[in-house]
C-alpha cells in the first residue's frame, strides 16, 4: 500500500512540475524608455540635446515624443553647470540656456542628467583633445574594374537555401589617405573614426563590405611618422553602368571624429540596425551622450 | 589526397576477404580418436580440434578416462562422444560453447568451500563481449553488471551447482546451473528472436539503470537504434539520442546535442576510452558515430559515475565492436547521403577485427572540377566539391582466457572544396563560365583517434583495464575572395587539439555486496591555432594579419566508487573524482552518489543522485570574423584567470510497470553550473573580415564568466499494442543563465530553451517489414523580440538610423516546432544474402518549421523575416548483409 501510495504521489508530483515548467517566457512588453541623443564637439558651442522616449514598433512616421511637462536637463561642464530648455517639441530638441559664447573645451570633465517624471538618465566623460585633418591625398583608379554589387548574403542549411543575391557591375575605386596630428595630450586611449561619404548619389548601391570607407581604431593602432602625423587609408567607389563610362565627378566629404572607448563601442555597434541595438553610454535610457572632437572637408573629387 | 583512402581501402578488403575466407574452411570436418586418455586432456583436445569452448569443472573432470572416436561435422556429437559413459552431460549455451555438468551433486565438503564465481558474458553467435549484461545468482539474490571486457564476479560463492540467469537486451535470457570454479567461466548469449518492443515491457525485465542504480542513464545496442528514426545521413547514434527525453538537436537537424538545457561542448564523447572533440560531419548534419560499428553505446544524463569526468552535462561511451570470433560477416550499406561497409571476421581462434569505413558520394554524382571555357578561349575549373569519410578498425586478441587486448582506430573527416562565381543561379550557364570575380573555399575538419587498451583477470576478484590513447581535432579553414579585379581576401587558418592520454582501471569484487571500481587518469593536451591572412582593399591598400598560438597542459585525474547493494532493496552508487589542471593550477574534488531503492521492481523503483562535475576546457567561437571560426571547433583551456566551469545536479527517478506491459519513467531534476564562458554581446555577430584575431586572450575577452541553472522533468511510456512497439515522453525545462560580469541581476532564458517537448515513436516489426513513425512537437527556441524603436542621428553626417529597442534577451519564443517523419523497411533475401530496403520520409506533412526570425528596423511595417526548416524529404536506404 506505502507503494502505491509513493507512486500516485510522484505521479501528482511529476503534474505540478509539468504545469510549472509549462510557463513560457515573457511576452515582449515597453516601458516607454527615454532616448538621449548629444555630442558635445570641443571647440564648438554648447550642443542641442534630443530627448524622446522609444516608439511603439507599429510607429516609424516620427521620433515620439514625451508628452506633459518638458525635460530638466543639466550639462556640467568643467564644473559650470547650464540649463536647457525645450525649442522644437515635435522633435523633443532642447538647446542651452544662457550659453552665448560657450565653447566645449578639451581635456574637461562634463555631466549630463535628464529627467522626466520619475525617470532619471545621466552620462559622463572628458572632451577629448581636438582633431585636425592635416591632408587628404586621394587617387582614382584609371579605368572602371568588375565588381560584385553584394545586396545580401544569406545561407541557411537547415532551410538548404542558398542564395548570394549578387551581380556584378564596374566600380571605380578610390584611394584615399587622412593625416592628422597625433594626440599626446590624453589620459584615455582615444578612438579614431574616419568617414569617406561621397555627398552626391549613385546610380546604384554597392555593399562595401569588400572596401574600406570608414573605420573605427584606437588611434595609437594607426601609423605615426616622424613629423607626429598620423594616417589612415581608406577606400570608396563609384559605380559606373558600363564599363566605358567616365568616372563621375562628385563631391567627397572626409571627416575625423576622435572619442574614447565608449564612443567605439556605440558606433561600432550602429553598423547593423537589423541585427542589433547600438550599445549606450547612458544609463537610464538609451542612445548615446558623448564628447568628439570632429574635423570634416569636402573635396571634389575627378579624374 | 582522397586517393589514399581508396587504395587503402582496396588494399585492406582483399588482404581481408582472403582472410575471412582461410578462416571459413577451418574446422569443417572434427575428428577425434581417444583411447583412455584422461578426459581433461581430452577437452584440450577438443576444444583444440573444434574451436568451441567447453566449460567444465576441473574438480570433477579429475579422475576420469574416455575412450571415444568421431568423425563427422557437429561439435556437440563429438563431445557428447568424449562425455559417454561418463556422470556429465552437456549444455550447448551459445553457439560453439557447452558446458559439462555433472550428474552427481557435490558432497558436503565441496559444498562448504567458498570460491569465486566469475566469468565473460559474450554473444555466442559473433564472440562479441557483452558490456552491461545482468547476471543473477537468484539463490543468493546477489546481481552484477557486467563491466567493459563483458566480466563479472561474484566471491564467496559455494563450490557446488549454481543457479545463473544472464539476461541482455535483445539476446534470449540464459538460465542455467553452474560450478564455481577457479577459473572464468565463458558464457554465450543467443540474439533473441523476439522484438524489441517484447524485450522492453516485460515484467520481469530489468534495464541497466536497474543494476546501476543511476538515473538517466541510456544503454542502447545497434539493434535498438536500428529501430529508431533514421536521419537524414541513415541510422546514427546521436540522432537517435534525439528521441529520448531531455535531449535535443541545436538546430533542426544539427547543431550539437543539448541535453537537459546545457551547451553542446559540455558533453564528453569516447570511443574506445578516448574522447572525440567533434563528433560530427556534414554540417552536424549527422555524427561520426555510425551504428553499425558499436557493440554498445551508454549514454549518462547528468549523473555519471566517478570514472568519467571533464565535462558538465553528459557522457557518451562508445564501444567499437571487437569483430566476430566465430564466422565472418559483411555488411554493405547505401542511404541517401552516403555509402558504407562493414567487414567482421576471426583471424585465429584468439583473434579478430572489424573494419568498418563511411563516405558521401555528393561529389561523385554532380562532380567535383568543371572544366569551362568562353567564347574567347578562356579556361578555367570550377570546383564544387564535398565529402566527408570515416575509417573505423579494430584488432581484438585474446592471447588468453584472461587477458584481452585491443588496439583501435578512428578517423573520419569533412572536406569542402569551392571555386565558384559570386552571380550563382540555377541557370547554370549564366555562371557555368570562367569567372572574373569568385569566391574559393578549402575546408576540411575532422578526428582521428589511436587506442589502445588491455583488459586482464589479475585475480578472481580484480580486473584490470589499462587504456592509452591517441586522440587529434584537426581543422582547416582557407579562403580566397575576388570581389573585385582591384581587390581580394585570402586566408589560411587552422586550429589543431592533441590529446595524448592513459588511464588505469580496476574492477575488484571484495564480497557479492560490493563491486568497486577505482583508477586514474592522465591527460597532456596540446592546443594550436594560426592565421595568415591578407585583405587588399585596393592595390595599394593592403592588412595583414599573422598570428599563431600553442599552448599545452596536463589533466590528471583519480577515481574510486562501488556500487553496493546490501540487501536486495537497496544499491548504494557512492564515488568521489579528484581532478588536477596543470593552466592555473586547479585542483579539484567532485564527488557524487546515487540511491535506488527497489522494493518490487514491477511497482516501483526509486532512484536518486546527486552529483558534481568539474570542466576544465570549452569550445568558444570568435564571434566577428568571417575569416575564422567559421566550422572549426576551438576549445580553450581554463587558465589562473579564469576558474574552471563547475556543477551540481540533484536527480530523483520513477521507475514502474505496474500497469502490465507498460514501463512508466519520471526523472524530475534541478542543475546549477557557474563558471561558463557566456559571450559579453549578445547581439555581436560575424560581419567583418580580419577581426580581433586568434590570441585565446582575445577570445576569451568577448566572453564572461556566467552562471546557468535548469530544472525539468521528464516522463516517457512504453508499451506495446498490438504489433506496435510505442514510447512516447514529454519533457519540461526552464533553463536560465545570467553572466554575472556583466552585472545582471536577474537569469534569463538560455539559448536553447524548450519548456516543452513532446515525442511519440511507434515501430512495428514483422518478418519482413519493419513500419514507424516518429513525431516531435516542442517549443520553439527563445527569441530576442524588439519591444519598441528609436532613431539616432550620425554626428558627423547628421543621418537619422531607426533601431530596435531590446531591453531583455531571449524576451520571446519561435513558434511550435513540430514534425512527423514515417520510415518502412523491407528485408529479404537475394543472392544468398540479407537485404533491407527501406525508405523515410522527413517531414512527411511537408510543415515548414520556423527555425529563425529576424526584424528589420528600416521597414514601414513591422514584421518577421522568418527562415524556414527542411521541406518534406523521401531518403532511402539500402542494407546488404553476408
Amino acid at each position: 500500500m506505502k507503494n502505491y501510495t509513493t507512486y500516485l504521489f510522484s505521479v501528482l508530483l511529476s503534474v505540478v512540475m509539468l504545469a510549472w515548467i509549462g510557463c513560457d517566457a515573457v511576452q515582449p512588453g515597453d516601458e516607454g524608455t527615454l532616448v538621449v541623443e548629444a555630442y558635445l564637439d570641443v571647440g564648438k558651442p554648447l550642443p542641442t540635446i534630443r530627448v524622446t522616449q522609444v516608439a511603439p514598433l507599429t510607429q516609424r512616421s516620427s521620433t515620439n515624443q514625451i508628452t506633459g511637462t518638458p525635460a530638466s536637463i543639466v550639462l556640467i561642464l568643467d564644473g559650470e553647470a547650464f540649463s536647457y530648455t525645450l525649442v522644437d517639441a515635435e522633435q523633443g530638441v532642447y538647446a542651452p540656456a544662457f550659453a552665448d559664447g560657450v565653447l566645449v573645451p578639451f581635456g574637461k570633465p562634463y555631466s549630463l542628467s535628464v529627467e522626466v517624471g520619475d525617470k532619471k538618465a545621466h552620462a559622463d566623460g572628458i572632451t577629448p583633445f581636438p582633431v585636425s585633418i592635416q591632408s587628404v591625398n586621394i587617387k582614382v583608379a584609371e579605368t572602371p574594374v568588375e565588381a560584385v554589387l553584394l545586396d545580401s548574403l544569406d545561407i541557411g542549411l537547415d532551410s538548404l537555401n542558398i542564395s548570394l543575391n549578387t551581380r556584378t557591375g564596374y566600380i571605380y575605386p578610390v584611394e584615399v589617405s587622412i593625416s592628422w596630428l597625433a594626440d599626446q595630450y590624453s589620459a584615455e586611449t582615444p578612438w579614431i573614426e574616419t568617414k569617406l561619404k561621397p555627398v552626391t548619389s549613385f546610380s546604384s548601391s554597392i555593399i562595401d563590405f569588400f572596401l574600406l570607407p570608414s573605420d573605427i581604431f584606437p588611434e595609437e593602432s594607426s601609423k605615426v611618422g616622424d613629423d607626429r602625423l598620423r594616417t589612415w587609408n581608406g577606400v570608396y567607389a563609384v559605380p559606373v553602368p558600363q564599363l566605358s563610362d567616365p568616372f563621375p565627378t562628385h563631391e567627397l566629404q572626409v571627416a575625423l571624429l576622435r572619442s574614447n572607448d565608449s564612443y567605439a563601442k556605440h558606433a561600432s555597434s550602429r553598423l547593423d540596425p537589423s541585427g542589433r541595438e547600438p550599445l549606450t553610454n547612458l544609463t537610464g535610457a538609451v542612445g548615446f551622450v558623448g564628447a568628439m572632437s570632429i574635423d570634416s572637408v569636402r573635396i571634389e573629387v575627378n579624374q | 589526397m582522397a586517393f589514399y583512402p581508396k587504395v587503402l581501402s582496396s588494399l585492406l578488403l582483399s588482404s581481408l576477404l582472403w582472410i575471412c575466407n582461410a578462416s571459413l574452411t577451418q574446422g569443417q570436418e572434427i575428428q577425434i580418436q581417444f583411447d583412455k586418455t584422461p578426459l581433461s586432456e581430452a577437452l584440450i583436445t577438443f576444444r583444440d580440434a573444434t574451436g568451441t569452448d567447453v566449460v567444465y569443472s576441473p574438480l570433477f573432470v579429475g579422475g576420469h578416462k574416455t575412450s571415444c572416436s568421431y568423425r563427422g561435422n557437429s561439435a556437440r556429437d563429438a563431445l557428447i562422444c568424449v562425455v559417454l559413459g561418463l556422470p556429465f552431460r552437456v549444455q550447448e549455451i551459445g553457439r560453439n560453447q557447452f558446458v559439462l555438468v555433472p550428474f552427481s551433486p557435490a558432497s558436503s565438503s565441496e559444498a562448504s568451500e567458498k570460491v569465486v564465481l566469475n566469468g565473460f558474458i559474450r554473444d555466442s553467435q559473433t564472440g562479441e563481449t557483452l558490456i552491461g549484461a545482468h547476471v543473477l545468482l537468484p539463490s543468493i539474490g546477489a546481481g552484477a553488471v557486467t563491466n567493459d571486457a563483458g566480466f563479472f564476479a561474484f566471491p564467496g560463492i559455494p563450490s557446488r551447482n549454481t543457479e545463473i540467469a544472464v539476461s541482455y537486451i535483445g539476446y534470449e535470457r540464459l538460465d542455467t546451473t553452474l560450478v564455481a570454479q577457479s577459473s572464468a567461466l565463458q558464457l554465450g548469449l543467443h540474439p533473441s528472436t523476439e522484438t524489441l518492443s517484447g524485450i522492453v515491457i516485460e515484467r520481469e525485465s530489468i534495464s541497466r539503470s536497474d543494476l546501476e542504480a543511476t538515473p538517466g542513464l541510456i544503454s542502447l545496442t545497434p539493434r535498438e537504434i536500428g529501430l529508431l528514426p533514421a536521419s537524414i545521413g541513415g541510422s546514427d547514434v546521436l540522432e537517435a539520442l534525439r528521441w529520448m527525453p531531455g535531449i535535443e538537436r541545436a538546430g533542426e537537424a544539427t547543431g550539437g546535442l543539448l541535453v537537459r538545457g546545457s551547451g553542446p561542448d559540455q558533453n564528453l564523447y569516447l570511443i574506445d576510452g578516448a574522447p572525440i572533440y567533434h563528433p560530427w560531419h556534414a554540417f552536424s548534419l549527422i555524427s561520426t558515430f555510425q551504428t553499425d560499428t558499436f557493440k554498445d553505446i551508454t549514454f549518462y544524463k547528468g549523473a555519471f559515475p566517478a570514472e568519467y569526468g571533464g565535462r558538465l552535462s553528459a557522457v557518451l561511451d562508445a564501444e567499437l565492436r571487437d569483430g566476430a570470433r566465430t564466422e565472418p560477416r559483411a555488411i554493405v550499406g547505401l542511404s541517401a547521403l552516403n555509402a558504407n561497409f562493414l567487414i567482421e571476421s576471426p583471424i585465429s581462434p584468439n583473434t579478430s577485427f572489424m573494419l568498418s569505413g563511411r563516405r558521401s558520394y555528393i561529389d561523385k554524382i554532380i562532380g567535383r572540377n568543371h572544366p569551362v571555357e568562353d567564347d574567347f578561349g578562356r579556361r578555367d575549373t570550377l570546383r564544387t566539391g564535398y565529402y566527408f569519410y570515416d575509417w573505423s578498425a579494430k584488432l581484438s586478441h585474446r592471447p588468453d582466457t584472461k587477458s584481452n587486448f585491443t588496439l583501435s582506430y578512428y578517423s573520419g573527416s569533412d572536406v569542402l572544396d569551392l571555386r565558384l562565381p559570386f552571380d550563382l543561379s540555377l541557370d547554370f550557364s549564366t555562371w557555368l563560365r570562367p569567372a572574373n570575380l569568385f569566391f574559393e573555399v578549402d575546408q576540411h575538419w575532422g578526428n582521428r583517434i589511436f587506442s589502445a587498451r588491455f583488459q586482464r583477470l589479475i585475480s578472481n576478484q580484480l580486473f584490470l583495464t589499462a587504456t592509452a590513447y591517441r586522440s587529434t581535432y584537426d581543422a582547416a579553414e582557407n579562403t580566397f575572395i575576388r570581389p573585385t579585379q582591384s581587390a581580394f581576401v585570402r586566408s589560411q587558418y587552422a586550429v589543431s587539439l592533441e590529446d595524448l592520454g592513459g588511464s588505469v582501471d580496476f574492477d575488484y569484487y571484495p564480497t557479492t555486496e560490493h563491486q568497486v571500481r577505482f583508477g586514474f587518469s592522465a591527460i597532456q593536451h596540446q592546443f594550436g591555432s594560426r592565421i595568415n591572412a591578407l585583405v587588399a582593399y585596393s592595390p595599394n591598400l593592403i592588412e595583414p594579419l599573422q598570428e599563431a598560438t600553442q599552448t599545452q597542459t596536463t589533466e590528471l585525474a583519480a577515481y574510486v566508487q562501488d556500487i553496493w547493494r546490501p540487501n536486495r532493496y537497496w544499491t548504494f552508487y557512492p564515488g568521489i573524482r579528484f581532478s588536477y589542471f596543470g593552466k592555473g593550477g586547479h585542483f579539484r574534488g567532485s564527488p557524487r552518489l546515487s540511491v535506488q531503492f527497489s522494493a518490487d521492481p514491477r511497482i516501483l523503483i526509486i532512484r536518486g543522485s546527486v552529483a558534481s562535475q568539474i570542466q576544465y576546457i570549452q569550445r568558444i567561437r570568435d564571434r566577428n570574423s568571417l575569416l575564422y571560426d567559421l566550422v572549426s571547433s576551438r576549445w580553450i583551456p581554463t587558465n589562473a584567470d579564469t576558474d574552471p566551469s563547475r556543477s551540481g545536479q540533484v536527480t530523483i527517478g520513477f521507475e514502474s510497470r505496474i500497469i502490465p506491459r507498460v514501463k512508466l519513467q519520471t526523472d524530475v531534476y534541478l542543475r546549477g553550473s557557474r563558471g561558463i564562458l557566456l559571450p559579453k554581446d549578445e547581439f555581436q555577430s560575424k560581419n567583418g573580415l580580419l577581426g580581433p584575431g586568434i590570441e585565446i586572450a582575445t577570445l576569451l575577452g568577448q566572453h564572461t564568466s556566467g552562471n546557468e541553472r535548469s530544472f525539468g522533468v521528464e516522463i516517457s511510456a512504453e508499451t506495446t499494442w498490438k504489433s506496435w512497439a510505442l514510447t512516447t515522453s514529454y519533457s519540461g525545462l526552464q533553463s536560465e543563465s545570467r553572466t554575472i560580469g556583466l552585472g545582471e541581476s536577474s537569469f534569463k532564458p538560455t539559448r536553447f530553451e524548450i519548456p516543452r517537448s513532446f515525442v511519440f515513436n511507434g515501430t512495428r516489426v514483422t518478418n519482413r517489414w519493419t513500419t514507424g513513425f516518429s513525431m516531435i512537437w516542442r517549443s520553439g527556441y527563445p527569441l530576442t523580440v524588439p519591444v519598441s524603436r528609436y532613431q539616432l542621428s550620425d554626428p558627423v553626417t547628421g543621418e537619422k538610423t531607426w533601431f530596435f529597442h531590446n531591453p531583455e534577451i531571449n524576451n520571446g519564443r519561435l513558434p511550435v516546432y513540430f514534425r512527423f517523419d514515417v520510415h518502412v523497411s523491407y528485408a529479404f533475401r537475394f543472392a544468398s544474402a540479407s537485404w533491407q530496403a527501406g525508405i523515410n520520409f522527413y517531414n512527411v506533412i511537408n510543415r515548414r518549421n520556423v527555425i529563425g526570425r529576424t526584424f528589420d528596423p528600416a521597414s514601414d511595417v513591422f514584421k518577421p523575416n522568418d527562415r524556414l526548416g527542411l521541406p518534406l524529404l523521401p531518403l532511402f536506404d539500402l542494407k546488404m548483409g553476408i
